[in-house]
């Protein structure tokens, strides 16, 4: 996808061009959007691929050297089903905004690439798959061993491991990444897909700085992993990468988990597949023994399935309390089933809010399920399990948290910020004196005779209209805000 | 003319007050507008603005705020995942019929009426089976016929125990299982075309994989390993590689094999024990019982089944006919039964000549006169 623009020298281009390569030329690995006004927009061989892969017109605009510039584009609000389509087929798109005024700017509006959507670092509801986890995973060499972490960027897990490179393929089998960053000085047996990043991501000295940022800890000795080298250097080249995608802080990835495999009954890739886990041998999702088992009541029950079915206890304890827990629930399952249908994917609503890509929607559902949670607890209550005690009781929420949603948020909020509606009438003085004059100017126009006649009143015209006047308003436009690039 | 305006009657328009500006003449109107509609104008069209500016600030407040609750949420989130599982094993296990499996210190895997759940969701009759392991039984030698359910019956032993190690209940009447580190399958044969391997390597490389890694702790299961390579190469394997894990891993295994001649290690290994499934014939063709019972079986039904997959009648007998001259051989090369010790292979008998064959097939009193002299004709070609 790396532009050839040697043949092309800059001068020769349109300032709107010249911007466009040079944005292009810091991620050649993307697709990169370039938004001009209600678009998207692709140029060059970017177009010619997304045009192909998305089935959209290919058409072109101005030339570059006497040659037509390829280009093709997207509507802004349909980009989620594009990029859904274009990660599924395991593509980047880097998503340039325009973020200066058009209005005040000379030349072509500031843009700039506010974040990457990659396989691995998909949050989006629309783009992530509801019943499996999606994970980035990060590997570097190190003589014979083999550094791993991965993080699940929709739940904020982050686990490092070391390993042999032999134990490579029941691995990438275990854990089904959707995106792999290795070293580009080394080899590795993994699919050619994997995205190669230059080897001083994963310096030793930098990769510890990125992970104890990122924990604002001094230290990497709390997380237990002090001794894991490789597996660090892989950790640090992951969160590094995660952050240049999101152009966001991460606040829910609050730790580093080790990953001991002598925790869990080891499988080899075969006979992952051999036993039909969660994908019968032709690659199909049913029958196999998760199609079988999955009648949880959420996503986020059923992807916890999917993991608990790839990673066998080997302590007796913890598999005992689940078989305690599992039986004293025969009597009410039902009822906690029922309970827990109504719950939303708190899990990923929360990676969102830490990502600050919540929906309205999102916090009004996180809402609603946190008071939903009490009434669990009664049902709860009647199983004697050690297990479930602990479980109940996690699933208290915070007064001011459930007050603060409540208090802030509408009824029903419309699905888009942009279209206004969201904030709960009452929760804010301005908003709700500005919502004041929309009403009235809504009553106004929409009225009968009694409510215009209320509307003259109100605004103090009435002694001033003569018998035959009718006060009246014509196209008013909302303003566009049209970019010429 | 955009924005508010004051409509007026033609005939009215000479009432208007003196603050009227007048913007627009129609034919029958005249439209003004006065300064405080200006301002209500202005005021009203940017509130839309404004307002929608006010939500987004305070929604991206609301965000800040909710920031210092993200672990209470994640704890929450992993709180309901958790009772969600639960929940769904307890009614999987009513709904399936499983029980809660037992964990034993012995070294032991002990199975009565086990089900494979997921082939059991897909017929109507599913047979249960018994699987028992321990410190003295270590092999289970499978044989029968192929499509008996070794495959199935090898592969539920592996799903019991894996769901009792997620925490589940399991389909069987009753389960006790001992410490388990490790689980390996060598099962199937499906070529590796990706990466260019053939079965037979593919195969090698994960025997070999078990070979190496599998412990005293490890379930191992085997399905007719030697398959891709010749008979008597496949065979040889075959033998090596179940000494190997009887000898040296000692992992609890379910080795599955289509090579009779294995049967003969239970005289040598006390603790391999021989179980099999089996069939029976029935009017030509054979009923599977999907019952594994102790004991070696007493044939393999490759030609009944073969003949159930619709290869043509005349391909089965040349086949049983061959058959029963390489069991009269095998029969007279080793009577003292050892497997790898043949003698010289005697010289064959001479081949029948096609003429002698054909001659067999004539029956006289059935032939018409002009077929006889046809066949006549024939014959004296084979010549």
């Amino acid at each position: 996808m790396t532009l050839n623009t040697k043949t092309a020298p800059e001068q020769k281009q349109t300032p709107m061009m010249q911007q466009f390569l040079r944005i292009k030329a810091e991620h050649p690995d993307s697709l990169l959007f370039y938004r001009m006004g209600d678009f998207y927009e692709m140029f060059f061989e970017d177009a010619e691929r997304a045009a192909k892969l998305l089935d959209i017109t290919l058409t072109h605009r101005g030339s570059s050297n006497g040659v037509p510039i390829k280009m093709c584009g997207i509507p802004y609000h349909a980009a989620e089903q594009y990029l859904a389509k274009l990660v599924k087929l395991g593509l980047s798109v880097a998503i340039c905004e325009q973020i200066g005024d058009p209005a005040t700017s000379k030349g072509p509006v500031d843009r700039k690439v506010m974040r990457i959507v990659t396989p691995g670092t998909i949050t989006d509801s629309a783009l992530l798959e509801d019943k499996r986890d999606n994970l980035l995973l990060s590997l570097h060499q190190r003589h014979e061993k083999l550094g791993m972490a991965w993080l699940n960027l929709a739940s904020g897990q982050f686990y490092i491991a070391e390993t042999s490179v032999d134990n490579l393929p029941a691995e990438l089998e275990r854990l089904q990444p959707s995106e792999i960053l290795h070293a580009e000085n080394t080899a590795l047996p993994v699919n050619p897909a994997c995205r190669l990043l230059p080897a001083w991501h994963f310096e030793r000295d930098t990769a510890r700085r990125t992970l104890c940022q990122q924990f604002a800890t001094l230290d990497l000795a709390g997380f237990g992993c002090d001794t894991y080298t490789a597996g660090l250097e892989a950790a640090g080249a992951l969160l590094g990468y995660v952050r240049l995608t999101q152009g966001q802080t991460m606040s829910h990835i609050r730790s580093l988990q080790v990953y001991s495999a002598d925790h869990f009954i080891k499988m080899d890739a075969a006979t992952r597949r051999n036993l039909e886990i969660t994908q019968t041998l032709r690659g199909e999702p049913a029958p196999t023994l998760m199609s079988l088992l999955d009648t949880c009541a959420t996503n986020m029950g059923s992807r916890l399935l999917s993991h608990w079915l790839h990673h066998p206890l080997r302590d007796r304890a913890v598999l005992r309390a689940r078989l305690d827990a599992t039986d004293k629930l025969t009597a009410s399952y039902s009822e906690v089933q029922k309970q827990l249908k109504s719950c939303v994917d708190v899990e990923r609503i929360t990676a969102r809010i830490a990502l600050r890509s919540a929906r309205p929607r999102d916090l009004s559902g996180l809402r609603n399920t946190l008071l939903t949670l009490p009434q669990l607890h009664a049902t709860l209550a009647a199983c004697d399990a050690p297990l479930i005690d602990a479980l109940s009781s996690a699933l208290q929420a915070d007064a001011a948290l459930s007050s603060l949603l409540v208090s802030s948020l509408r009824a029903e909020p419309s699905s888009v910020l942009r279209e206004g509606g969201v904030i709960a009438d009452g929760f804010d003085v301005d908003l709700d004196e500005l919502r004041g004059i929309q009403d009235q100017l809504r009553r106004f126009f929409a009225g009968t005779r009694s409510s215009r006649a209320h509307a003259y009143r109100h605004f103090d015209f009435k002694g001033r209209i003569q018998p035959g006047a009718r006060l009246l308003h014509r196209g008013i436009h909302r303003t566009k805000r049209q970019c010429a690039g | 003319m955009h924005g508010f305006y004051i409509e007026v009657s033609i005939a009215q328009s000479v009432n208007v007050p003196d603050d009227y500006r007048r913007r627009q003449t129609l034919k029958n109107a005249e439209r003004y507008i006065t300064p405080e509609l200006k301002t209500f104008e202005d005021k009203a069209l940017s509130a839309n603005d404004r307002a929608l500016a006010r939500e987004k600030m305070l929604y991206e407040q609301l965000l800040d705020q909710l920031t210092p609750f993200i672990p209470q949420l994640q704890r929450i989130a992993a709180a309901i995942s958790e009772l969600d599982v639960l929940a769904s094993f307890s009614e999987r296990a009513v709904a399936l019929n499983f029980v809660a499996p037992q964990f034993s210190d012995e070294a032991k895997i002990s199975i009565t009426q086990g089900r494979h759940p997921v082939v059991e969701a897909q017929v109507d009759r599913f047979t249960p089976n018994d699987a028992e392991l321990s410190e003295s039984r270590r092999m289970l030698l499978i044989t029968g016929p192929n499509m008996g359910g070794k495959s199935t019956y090898m592969r539920q032993v592996a799903i019991i125990a894996l769901l009792a190690h997620v925490g589940s209940f399991v389909p069987a009447q009753q389960v006790t299982l001992g410490e388990i580190d490790q689980i390996f399958t060598r099962i199937g044969s499906s070529d590796d075309l990706a990466s260019g391997r053939s079965t037979f390597m593919v195969e090698m490389t994960e025997a070999a994989n078990i070979l190496h890694n599998a412990t005293g702790k490890s379930l191992v299961l085997v399905d007719e390993i030697g398959r891709g390579t010749s008979t008597f190469d496949g065979l040889a394997l075959a033998h090596a590689i179940a000494c190997h894990l009887l000898e040296k891993n000692q992992s609890y295994t379910l080795f599955a094999t289509h090579y009779f001649e294995l049967t003969r290690l239970s005289e040598e290994f006390a603790r391999l024990s021989n179980v099999h499934l089996t069939a029976i014939e029935h009017q030509n063709s054979i009923v599977f019982l999907h019952a594994v019972n102790e004991g070696a079986a007493s044939q393999s039904y490759g030609l009944q089944v073969a003949a159930l997959a619709g290869v043509p009648a005349q391909v089965i007998r040349s086949a049983k006919k061959q058959l029963r001259m390489l069991e009269q051989n095998s029969a007279a090369m080793s009577p003292q039964g050892d497997l790898f010790d043949y003698s010289p292979a005697e010289p064959e008998e001479p081949e029948e000549h096609p003429l002698l064959a054909a001659l067999r097939e004539i029956h006289p009193d059935e032939v018409s006169p002009k077929a006889a002299l046809e066949t006549l004709y024939q014959l004296k070609k084979l010549l």
